[in-house]
């Protein structure tokens, strides 16, 4: 803990305002039969799990840069900095956001809304 | 019996929380090594060096050299790392790159060093893993012979290896870095045990996990007049990190020029082994009778035949020098094998006489799967490999070896004795045998030829038809008897060739005839046309696309013979004839008296004296291959060859060598059209106390495939190959895997049902599934490692279970093959391969079996004799039952495919055919009184149930109609079956006429009988005594039976009335007279009147002269025939013909149905059958790993709770597993039975 997310080397200037929390999922289900029901479980996974992360701002030169991981379909390790001390090989599958028109200091123009959707492809430790 | 599962398998199964598993893994039916491999980069370009290296991150790198406008360049090659997909990355230079080697650098770049053939310049090159250069440079400059090889060293330093001549000396030498840029001078390695003097090339570096480094090389020990060079593979080691290195170790064993070892590469697998990959460098194949698996007592070869389709060379043996089959080989040309061979030891085998000493035997021409022999007595042995059969067809009556003719043919002359069969030619497409019969009494002469179809069969005392027979006798068309004929019935023509060598008073004549007709087309000779040859053709070939016609023949020096020499060529459209000498040497006869054709019109002619020559009809070039320019082609080192075919694939020339003389080889030489074979080979040393390689064997399919890298998959072990493959001129990459089982499971898509359909009804078992990265296993995608795994025709195992305490539970649940694989590529979708497979019956359906053995024996073994000959299966992986009710079946199949075979016999007995869980051939009773082998007390795991007789009939009696095993003899209504007539007079006459019932003398009658239409009589013959006209024996074969006629002989009655009439003249006649009245009186003459003896006399010769007549007489008689009885049973269901109120039978045969009550058990099991489709229902369950179709299975009714016994007919097992935590997933069994 203590910094801000990572992808890759680069840490976020901005932390997202928004993240779900990063866990493996259930796979399981159920079947009713005539008198009881048989019950399914295939285990644990983190594999293919989609996360969102959202922004309610972050900065011009920040949002070319993710949206350059979104469109470059680069594979990267993102490091949450939750405290658990793993990372993940994720693939950006959607980035967007809305202009900030009314923000703006030295660094220049803002953006706001933003949302991220990654997609966890394997974890790396 | 259903599926025994792991009691903790067993456990879980039963109750109702489970944690599925599933496993579904890709492999290969046959082994993967020796690979075939597939082209790594589709191009045009020439490439070379393959060097390969498994990388840190579990990428497979590979450089290679390729050639580009005239230059060659380097080309970078790795994967991604789950080694899917090829990427590749090319270098350009200034100057061309002749050699080139990788490692992986300190930190996961690439490393690259390599040479330029001009300049002296060793160079490297440092990439990132995915190709990106970091650096490049200059190593130093110096003239290498060989080399560089470079390694990163545990240490983390680097070695480089290369050799140079230095005068007269080749010398090895080193250079080591600690950052692959910067380069220690260079420093000479010292090896103990060589010649300083000899060459020594192709280093190659391997550092083991003990810290030794090896160093590899191939050493030129010895070279010959002719510049041959003998080489083989050498080591030497390090354990020092290459300061000091220990004495030459020779690893290969070759011994002469004929092979060599070269290029020879190393890496470890395991501790204490060491895969070594070389190239065997050699002239030429051999096989001989010290190969294994050749036939014994091989005496001569006598023919070659190649079989281009399923790569099969075949050649018909002699036994000894006095004769006799020894057996047909038959060759795998590339595994370089005998895979098979036919004698009369073997089953099938020839019929005993045939491998005796006292002819010599002639090899027919084969095509396809077709290989005919000639024996004594006009007899064929005809070897059909595909059904694995042999038949043999007797033209002659001769009593030679005691066969009986057996073919129904019209001699042109004389009886059925003293023929014999010149050629026979096999027509694999139209299963027809072509047969040329000659015979000759002194001048006279006869010939006849026709066909024989091969599928007809007889029954055992029957003959087969000789078709469109045409024959000669004493023809002026021929000068003698031609001992060289080629049936080409697409162009309805014949050709015959009768040589007239010298010294012989016919000069030589080739004719052609219309096939179908046998009228004269063509004929050539030197007499009426100057321009062919004196002598005619030894043999010939005939190129169909050009109508040209080529042939050798003897030498001749007079008769203005002296200047052709060579090959001569018959143009049979325009009649221009041209001779064609070689090129390649002076002599006068070049023997050229082997021919063959390949696919693009070159002749390939074996040459008894001079070795194997090729005439290239088009540029009218000679190519000459013997022992001079390919040492080793024979292991005598003579170049007498004969027999001789093409393989047009691989372009390999396979041509057989003959011994007459001490010193001779007989055997067999294939070689390259293309000059020396080169293969890369292997060999796993193992290290006890010290290494030891074993005797090497290919790595590669090809006979062109060399310098081979491996590297090993670090996940599977598997080895990843690469190889130089050389295709008439073009060098390319070539890749493959060893790769055991590609594990999928890790790729089957989430909420896609996974489903394994198994069925009593005879269609194969079916698994379908979907697997991600489609574009990965696209079978198209050629940059894709994995486009291999997928491919039609592949091996999927499926295994089910459950993690149980986190170990898993595993059940075999079936193997399969694939059958199709379907993929869509579209914008926005994710491309998804979904995989259709089937079990092995699939592929048994597809491959049908021209004939079986005829069958006498209990059904099992006669479904494990088929299947372990016709299809892939052996023994071991057949588990069938003993079938209740089991008989000696009477059986032959023909045009059936292998599992209607097996279904049928299965059928016969209750059974229904399947593949086992574990991939085995079985069979399960179809029953309704089996016990039950799963009870679900509840219907805690019934999900629903439904009554379904969709698929019954009101079918209420089964007819079941058989035939007896044994023929029975009958006697038919009496016909006309000959008849005779003629001409007998006062001369006298007695005859024996023997009358046949058929011309072929075959046919059996009874109760003869001599029906007269017409007979002679007359006073004269009735005075005399009387005709006789009688059947005055029957044969006791009731074959024929002899009419005897007799007429008495009137000639001495002729004579005494012609002597009466004579001295009649000279007897007086006395006459008493009349008075009767006034001036009138008459006489009468006495009886001893002359005039009256004369009259008497008269009159009686005339009575004789006149007693001639015709007869005409008919044998009628009741033929006598053999028959099977045809018998039957029948199963009524009474209680069923009251529901419907009429009877609603069904009829079929059943061929092995041979009493009553066999016919009746069919009956009945046919009929329970139709009664059971009539309690039809389905339900679906819970999935249980213990079920299986086949089984019988208990569960309550839903509604009243009362135990119903279900055999199951249909199951289907599917899986869904969930696409997320809230999607829908299932292991549910769908079920199809029978309410028993």
């Amino acid at each position: 803990m203590g910094t801000n997310i990572k992808f890759d080397t680069y840490e976020l200037v901005t932390n997202p305002s928004d993240v779900t929390i990063i866990k493996k999922d259930k796979y399981c289900s159920s079947v009713k039969t005539y008198s009881g029901v048989g019950y399914f479980n295939w285990g644990v996974s983190i594999i293919g799990k989609e996360l969102e992360i959202s922004w309610d701002y972050m900065t011009t030169a920040e949002f070319t840069i993710l949206n350059g991981y979104y469109e470059n379909d680069d594979q990267k390790v993102l490091d949450p900095q939750d405290g658990s001390a793993k990372t993940y090989n994720i693939k950006v599958k959607s980035f967007d956001g809305k202009y900030f028109i009314t923000m703006k200091d030295e660094t220049g123009a803002y953006r706001k809304d933003v949302r991220m959707v990654i997609l966890i492809l394997s974890e790396v430790a | 019996m259903s599926l025994e599962l792991d009691p903790t398998l067993q456990t879980a199964q039963d109750g109702q929380a489970h944690n599925p598993i599933i496993e579904i893994k890709a492999s290969q039916w046959t082994d993967d090594i020796p690979f075939d491999g597939q082209i790594l980069k589709d191009t045009v370009e020439n490439e070379r060096n393959p060097n390969t290296i498994m990388h840190s991150s579990g990428r497979l790198c590979a450089v290679h050299i390729y050639q580009s406008s005239d230059k060659w360049y380097i080309r970078y090659a790795y994967t991604d790392t789950n080694r899917s997909t090829f990427s590749f990355v090319n270098f350009t230079s200034y100057y061309n790159v002749v050699d080139v080697s990788i490692c992986e650098l300190v930190g996961g770049n690439i490393g690259i060093i390599y040479r330029y053939d001009s300049g002296g310049y060793v160079r490297y090159k440092t990439l990132s893993v995915t190709g990106t250069q970091i650096a490049d440079g200059t190593v130093f400059n110096s003239t290498l012979l060989s080399g560089p090889s470079v390694k990163k060293l545990a240490d983390n330093t680097y070695l480089m290896v290369y050799t140079k001549k230095v005068g007269s000396d080749y010398k090895f030498y080193k250079r080591t870095s600690s950052n692959f840029t910067s380069w220690a001078s260079e420093t000479e390695i010292s090896i103990g045990g060589l010649t300083s003097t000899k060459r020594k090339a192709n280093p190659s570096l391997v550092q083991i996990s003990t810290g030794d480094i090896f160093l590899w090389f191939d050493y030129l020990e010895q070279t010959g007049a002719s510049d041959e060079e003998l080489t083989n593979i050498y080591y030497s080691i390090s354990v020092d990190n290459g300061v000091t290195w220990g004495n030459a170790v020779k690893v290969t064993s070759y011994t002469d020029y004929s092979a060599k070892a070269l290029h020879p590469m190393s890496v470890q697998k395991l501790a204490n082994t060491l895969h070594m990959i070389f190239t065997d460098d050699r002239s030429a194949l051999h096989m001989d009778n010290t190969t294994p698996g050749w036939c014994p007592n091989s005496y001569k070869l006598k023919s070659l035949h190649f079989d281009a389709v399923n790569r099969k060379l075949y050649s018909v043996i002699q036994r000894s020098s006095s004769g006799g089959v020894s057996c047909i080989i038959k060759i795998d040309v590339d595994t370089w094998a005998v895979e098979d061979y036919w004698n009369c030891s073997t089953l099938p085998g020839f019929s005993s006489g045939w491998c005796e000493f006292w002819f010599v035997p002639k090899a027919g021409k084969a095509d396809g799967l077709i290989i005919p022999v000639i024996g004594p007595q006009a007899g064929i042995a005809v070897l059909n490999a595909e059904s694995d059969t042999i038949k043999e067809y007797y033209f002659g009556d001769g009593t030679d070896w005691g066969k009986t003719r057996n073919v129904d043919w019209t001699p042109p002359v004389s009886d059925y004795s003293g023929y014999y069969v010149t050629n026979v030619q096999a027509d694999y497409a139209n299963n027809k045998l072509w047969v040329h019969l000659s015979w000759a009494s002194g001048w006279h002469f006869a010939i006849k030829y026709g066909w024989i179809d091969l599928n007809e069969t007889i029954a055992p005392d029957g003959k087969y038809t000789f078709h469109d027979q045409i024959g000669f006798y004493d023809s002026s068309m021929f000068s003698w008897l031609p001992t060289e004929v080629l049936f080409i019935p697409e162009e309805d023509l014949v050709m015959f060739s009768a040589p007239g060598p010298n010294g012989w008073a016919h000069t030589g004549q080739f004719t052609i005839l219309v096939l179908s007709t046998g009228a004269l087309w063509k004929q050539y000779d030197y007499a009426t046309n100057p321009d062919f040859h004196h002598n005619g053709f030894t043999r010939f070939v005939y190129i169909p696309e050009t109508g040209k016609v080529y042939g050798g023949f003897t030498y001749k020096s007079d008769e203005g013979q002296g200047d052709r020499r060579g090959l001569m060529e018959v143009d049979i459209n325009t009649d221009a004839i041209q001779y064609h000498r070689p090129s390649w040497g002076t002599h006068d006869d070049y023997h050229l008296d082997y021919l063959s054709v390949d696919g693009d019109n070159n002749i390939w002619i074996g040459s008894d004296t001079y070795g194997v020559t090729k005439f290239n009809t088009i540029d009218l070039s000679w190519i000459l291959y013997n022992n001079a320019n390919l040492p080793g082609l024979t292991p005598s080192g003579w170049d007498n060859f004969r027999y001789i075919v093409f393989d047009d694939l691989k372009k390999m020339v396979y041509a057989s060598s003959y011994s007459d003389w001490s010193g001779g080889w007989e055997g067999i030489a294939g070689f390259l059209e293309t000059g020396r074979i080169q293969r890369s080979y292997y060999t796993i040393g193992e290290y006890t106390t010290s290494w030891a390689f074993p005797a090497a064997t290919p790595l590669v399919l090809g006979f062109l495939d060399y310098d081979a890298s491996i590297a090993f998959d670090p996940s599977d072990g598997g080895i990843y190959a690469f190889w130089v493959n050389k295709l008439v001129s073009e060098e390319s990459i070539k890749w493959d895997k060893e790769f055991g089982d590609f594990n999928l499971s890790g790729y089957l898509i989430k909420g896609e049902e996974i489903v394994c359909h198994r069925t009593i009804d005879g269609n194969p078992a079916e698994l379908n599934f979907a697997v991600s990265e489609g574009h990965l296993f696209d079978p198209h995608n050629n940059y894709s490692l994995w486009s291999i795994y997928l491919k039609k025709g592949r091996k999927l195992t499926l295994r089910l279970g459950e993690k149980i305490s986190s170990v898993d539970y595993w059940q075999n649940q079936g193997v399969f093959t694939i059958d199709e694989t379907s993929l869509s590529y579209e914008r926005g979708s994710y491309p998804v391969m979904h995989i259709n497979a089937k079990d092995r019956f699939a592929v048994w359906k597809n491959h049908d079996v021209v004939a079986t053995d005829l069958y006498t024996i209990l059904p099992k073994p006669t479904i494990e004799d088929i299947v372990t000959k016709h299809t892939d299966f052996i023994i071991s992986d057949i588990d069938l039952p003993v079938f209740d009710g089991g008989i000696e079946l009477y059986h032959q199949w023909l045009d059936t495919n292998i599992f209607d075979i097996v279904q049928q016999i299965c059928n016969r007995f209750g059974y229904y055919p399947r593949i086992d869980v574990a991939g085995k051939l079985s069979a399960r009773k179809i029953s309704e009184t089996g016990s039950v082998n799963h009870i679900y007390p509840d219907v805690t795991k019934i999900i629903n149930f439904t009554p379904d007789d969709t698929f019954s009939d009101y079918t209420n009696r089964l007819t079941v109609t058989g035939q007896e095993r044994s023929f029975i003899e009958i006697t038919y209504a009496e016909e006309r079956l000959s008849s005779m007539n003629g001409t007998v007079g006062w001369w006298g006459f007695k005859k024996d006429f023997t009358i046949y019932y058929s011309d072929d003398k075959s046919r059996r009658c009874v109760n003869p009988r001599l029906v007269k239409l017409e007979t002679a009589t007359s006073i004269m013959f009735s005075l005399a005594g009387k005709i006789n006209e009688a059947i005055t024996y029957e044969d006791p074969n009731n074959k024929y039976v002899v009419v005897t006629i007799t007429a008495p002989n009137l000639s001495p009655i002729l004579a005494a009335a012609i002597a009466l009439l004579i001295a009649s003249y000279w007897i007086p006649d006395d006459v008493w007279v009349s008075h009767i009245g006034a001036g009138g009186n008459f006489t009468i003459l006495y009886p001893w009147s002359g005039s009256v003896i004369r009259a008497v006399a008269l009159v009686t010769a005339l009575g004789v002269l006149g007693s001639t007549g015709n007869y005409q007489y008919e044998i009628w008689a009741q033929p006598l025939g053999s028959i099977k009885r045809s018998i039957q049973g029948q199963a009524n269901d009474l209680p069923f013909q009251v529901d419907c109120g009429m009877i609603v039978e069904k009829k079929f045969e059943d061929s092995m149905c041979y009493t009553v009550s066999q016919c009746l058990e069919v009956a009945e099991f046919e009929l329970m059958i139709a009664r059971l489709q009539r309690s039809r229902i389905k339900f679906s369950k819970i999935a249980h790993l213990q079920d299986e179709e086949g089984d019988i299975i208990q569960i309550p009714h839903p509604h009243t709770g009362t135990a119903l016994e279900i055999y199951v007919t249909n199951l289907t097992r599917k899986i869904k597993i969930p696409e997320g935590p809230d999607g829908d997933g299932y292991c549910i069994d769908e079920v199809e039975g029978w309410k028993l």
